[in-house]
Parts: structure tokens; sequence; C-alpha cells
């Protein structure tokens, strides 16, 4: 199934490669959305992960389809961070001008709210906080991976996770209040 | 979430391909389904006009028409018919399982309600509470109690508090008349409570690699996902709780056959693993419990026995909106002690382990996570033959 696909593309098939687009485009969209939320700019990331991944698909020694889906969505990731750098978006500061009060109620209420719209308020988020959420929520990296990966401290990665906790938990109290 | 447009072009012209226009596989699919209905119509369509004939019981694959009266009149020979439509019955049986499925479970679960209406001619059908020892010697000459030897459960020194507050629900249930019991001198009734034993440890570690996939498919795609997968909640399953009312019916001297009414309460907690948050499944069970009790040997006051059996539970409530309510079905074997404080009145402790079979829905809880559960029962049942 997959691992023909893959024989395929390494033999340069194009119906292949364009079958396997179709397979994974929309969702590796979604991951590097959650990174770069400006579609136009997406486009460009996503590009160039296709790219890297047709042509490195044939040095890949293929075990599953899991570990291939991993392989493609490290490869977007990285490209998403590289982007994001090269913008210099990646500032890693607290947003003190938020207004974020000190609440009894800390953690965010993700139960209440869809899939949707929670993507959607970390698409929101400061570029510094979205991207350490992220990678610690969704690429599951440990605050010290995201150190080395980002080249900040542990640290800084940690408070950054903490204050965009704060942030989303606010937002989503406005949602469900605005629902009302 | 859709891709940004032109993006397949984009790539084709960096990469020197040709763009060639992609078939959607959205039009592969639509094809397949309308394949598979196609087949499942005429299959369908072949199942009813055999399911007309009434004069193919035997047949073990021919289970689906049982519950189908036979009207129209066939014009073959029944055992042409029989040898024609086999393979298509097992096609039948294979492509429209739905179908068979819900034609077989009607009359099973006939059956067995028919089954539970012998052995418990005067059950009485609300589920009550167990109180402590003191306590439920009064409401013993009140009201009806079956004693139920298949549930397994363990007793918490907790629960005691339960207990108290419970005894008051009970005053208010409707108390049946225990002069019902006559004729029959080899009855038993019985109260009882009872506590899972083994108690939950979750290892995030092990939610990883189930939770990723999950994960991903749920976030990723864009889908509507359930949160809870999408979130990576660690479930926290508390042990469950049980009470119950038995009846048991003594076949010789040894053998009794023993039946009765369970209610379960399932507790878990679900907690957040990255944002912190938390919240609770509170799953409701009523069921009813069948099987036989070998008593071993007694000395004294004490009887020794033997019990196994089985029981079907429905979920009947949760706090959870839109959650499933699962049927579950479950086998046990326990081993038990009684003491006869008089004649008819004994006080029971009965260990057990049962397995609780997979419900086939995506709901977690105790016995998803540990479908084998040990658990230990204690309850008053009060013999009415001696």
């Amino acid at each position: 199934m997959v691992s023909q696909l893959v024989e395929r593309i390494r033999q340069k098939d194009q119906r292949a490669m364009s079958q396997f687009y179709q397979m994974y485009v929309k969702e590796l969209s979604s991951v590097c959305y959650r990174y770069v939320p400006s579609r136009s700019d997406a486009k460009d990331v996503l590009q160039n992960s296709f790219v890297k991944i047709f042509t490195l698909i044939p040095t890949l020694d293929y075990h599953s389809e899991e570990a291939l889906w991993g392989w493609m969505k490290r490869i977007v990731v990285n490209e998403s961070l590289v982007y994001l750098r090269e913008k210099k978006r990646l500032l890693f500061v607290v947003q003190t001008t938020e207004d974020v009060e000190q609440t009894d109620d800390p953690e965010p209420q993700t139960e209440r709210i869809s899939s949707e719209e929670l993507h959607q308020l970390i698409s929101e988020l400061p570029d510094g906080y979205r991207t350490v959420v992220n990678l610690y929520v969704f690429e599951e990296y440990s605050h010290k991976q995201i150190a080395e990966l980002l080249g900040i401290k542990e640290n800084t990665s940690a408070s950054q996770f903490y204050y965009a906790k704060r942030l989303l938990g606010k937002r989503i109290k406005d949602l469900i209040n605005g629902k009302r | 979430m859709d891709p940004p447009p032109g993006l397949w072009d984009d790539i084709c012209k960096q990469m020197g391909l040709s763009p060639e226009p992609v078939r959607k596989p959205a039009t592969t699919k639509r094809l397949y389904w309308a394949a598979a209905a196609a087949v499942l119509a005429l299959v369908g369509f072949f199942v009813f006009q055999n399911g007309n004939d009434s004069e193919q019981p035997q047949q073990a694959n021919a289970v689906s028409q049982q519950s189908i009266s036979g009207q129209s009149p066939s014009q073959q020979p029944v055992s042409q018919q029989l040898a024609e439509t086999s393979p298509m019955e097992q096609e039948s049986q294979a492509k429209a399982p739905l179908l068979a499925l819900a034609r077989h479970q009607a009359p099973d679960v006939k059956g067995e309600t028919e089954t539970k209406e012998e052995v418990l001619p005067e059950s009485d059908s609300s589920a009550e509470t167990l109180q402590t020892p003191d306590e439920s010697k009064q409401t013993f000459a009140d009201s009806h109690q079956t004693p139920d030897e298949s549930q397994e459960t363990s007793a918490e020194p907790r629960q005691t508090e339960n207990f108290a507050l419970r005894a008051e629900s009970l005053d208010n249930l409707p108390i049946a008349e225990s002069n019902d019991v006559q004729a029959q001198n080899k009855w038993s009734l019985g109260l009882n409570a009872s506590g899972g034993l083994l108690a939950v440890s979750n290892s995030v570690r092990t939610d990883d690699v189930n939770g990723l996939h999950n994960f991903y498919e749920g976030a990723e795609a864009g889908y509507p996902a359930n949160m809870a997968s999408h979130e990576r909640y660690v479930p926290k399953h508390h042990l469950p709780v049980r009470f119950g009312l038995s009846v048991q019916f003594q076949l010789n001297n040894r053998l009794a056959l023993h039946s009765g009414i369970s209610y379960t309460y399932l507790y878990s907690e679900f907690n957040n693993r990255y944002f912190g948050n938390s919240y609770d499944q509170k799953l409701h069970y009523l069921g009813i419990p069948l099987g036989m009790t070998w008593q071993l040997w007694s000395v004294r006051r004490f009887r020794f026995y033997l019990s196994a059996g089985a029981m079907l539970e429905k979920c009947v409530r949760t706090n959870l909106e839109g959650s499933e309510k699962p049927w579950q079905w479950s086998v046990d074997g326990a081993a038990g002690v009684e003491y006869g404080f008089t004649r008819q009145l004994g006080f029971y402790l009965q260990p057990s382990l049962g397995y609780y079979f997979d419900d086939g829905t995506s709901l977690e809880h105790y016995y998803s996570k540990h479908p084998w559960a040990p658990s230990i029962e204690f309850g008053l049942r009060l013999h009415l033959n001696e």
C-alpha cells in the first residue's frame, strides 16, 4: 500500500508522487499552519517540505506508515522553524502587554471548546508562545529539546509555555463566555 | 485543513514535473461506497427473499431468518433453495453483519429475560444499597433481599460512609412483602456490596504510544476530534463499587442457581497532561447476574462454597453528554464463606476474579483498562428453607 507508493516514488513515478501528495497534504498543512498561520507563508514552507520529502524518500529505509508520517512531520516542523527564524519571528518575550489577570483558575479549559477552535486560538498566540506550545504539546518535545532546537534556555521554554497557557486560558474563557 | 491553493503546481515547477490534473481520491472513494451499497442492496434483497421461507431453521447460517415469519410462497423446493442460498447466506452474513446481528440478537435477548423470570418469580427489581450489618438486620425483616454470588467487588473502609447516607434512601423504596415467598422452600435472598481490589496505576509513558496516533489523526486532520485523545488526557480509574439484590434457588444438596440485580458505579478522572485541567466521568450500570454455586463443606456455623457465573450489565446513566452507554458482559469465579448467625440468616464474604469483555466502544473505564478484575463481595443471606 503505502510501501508500494514509496517504491514507485523511488522510481520517479509521477502519478505516485501526486497520489502521495493527495494522501498527506491536508494533515501536513495542518501541522504547518500551527507554526506559520499565514496561508501564503505556509505555502512556501510546504513547498520546500514536499520537495525535500520527495528528494529524500529514495534514501529512506521504509519501516511503517507511522514512522514515515513522523519523519514527514519533522521535516515540516523543521522547515517551519527555519522559516520563522529567517523572518525573525521567534521572539521569546513575555507578553506583559496582554491583559492577563491573576485568576484563581489558571488552567485552560481545553475540553470545553472544539478542536478547530483550539487550533484557531493557538494560531493567534504570539510567535514565541505559539512555537513552544506546538513543540511541547503537539510534537511532544521536552523543554530541554525545545531549548536546543530553538537556541534558547530551557527555562525560557518552560516560562514561555506557562505564559502561553495563561493566555490561552483567558482566550478560551472569553470564547466560552461569548458563546453564552 | 485545506492546503494552500496552487501548492501542487509550485511543487511540480520546482521539481521539474509536469503538473497532471490529480484525480481526487474522494471520487474513487465515492465509487467504492456506491459499489458497496449496491452489493449490500443486492445481497439484502436475496436474504430477504429467502428469509420468507420459514423452513430453514436448521441451517446455522440462516440464523438471520429465524425472526422473520414466512409469508410469500416459494416456487422452488425447500432443499434446492437451501443449497442455492447457503453461499448467499454466508455472503450476507459477511457483508451485512449489522442486519444479521440485529435479527440474531432479538431472539437471544428475549430468551434470556424469560429464563430470568423463571428463576425470580418474586424478585424485587429495585436496586438497593447495602447497609452495615446492624442496620440491615432491621430492614431484612421488612424487605426482600436476594443473595448475589456472581458479583465480585470489594468493600473498602470508606464505603461505610456511603452506606450510612444511602440507608436513608432505602427507607423511601417500596418494601416488598416477605410473605410472598411461600410455596418454595428452597429459596434464599441476599443483599450485598462489593468493590474492586486492583488499584489502577497510570503510566504516562504507555499512554504516549497510543495517544500519539489518536492525537494526530484527530488534531492534524482538522476534524472535530474527541477532545480526550486530542488533548492527551491521562485517566485515573477509581475502583468500581457495586450493590445488589440476589436470589438463590437450591437445586440439590450442593448445587444452587443464583441470579439477581446489581447496580455498579464506575468513576474516572481524566487529567490533561499539558494544561493541567481535568474532568470526571461517572458511569452507572444496572446488571443481571446468573450463575451456579457449589457448596463444598460446612463446619459448625460456617459454609464454604464455590461460585461461577456471568453477568450482563447496561450503562443506564452517564454524566458526560453524548457519551455512549454500552452493554457490558462479564464472567467470574469466586470462593466464599458464610457464617450463619441463625439458621436462616447468614453473613458472607466472597473474594472473586472476574473477566470483563471489551464493550466495543471507545469509552475508557476501569473495566476497559483492567478486564481481569479481582474484587471482594460481602453481604447477608436469608435462607427461607431452614
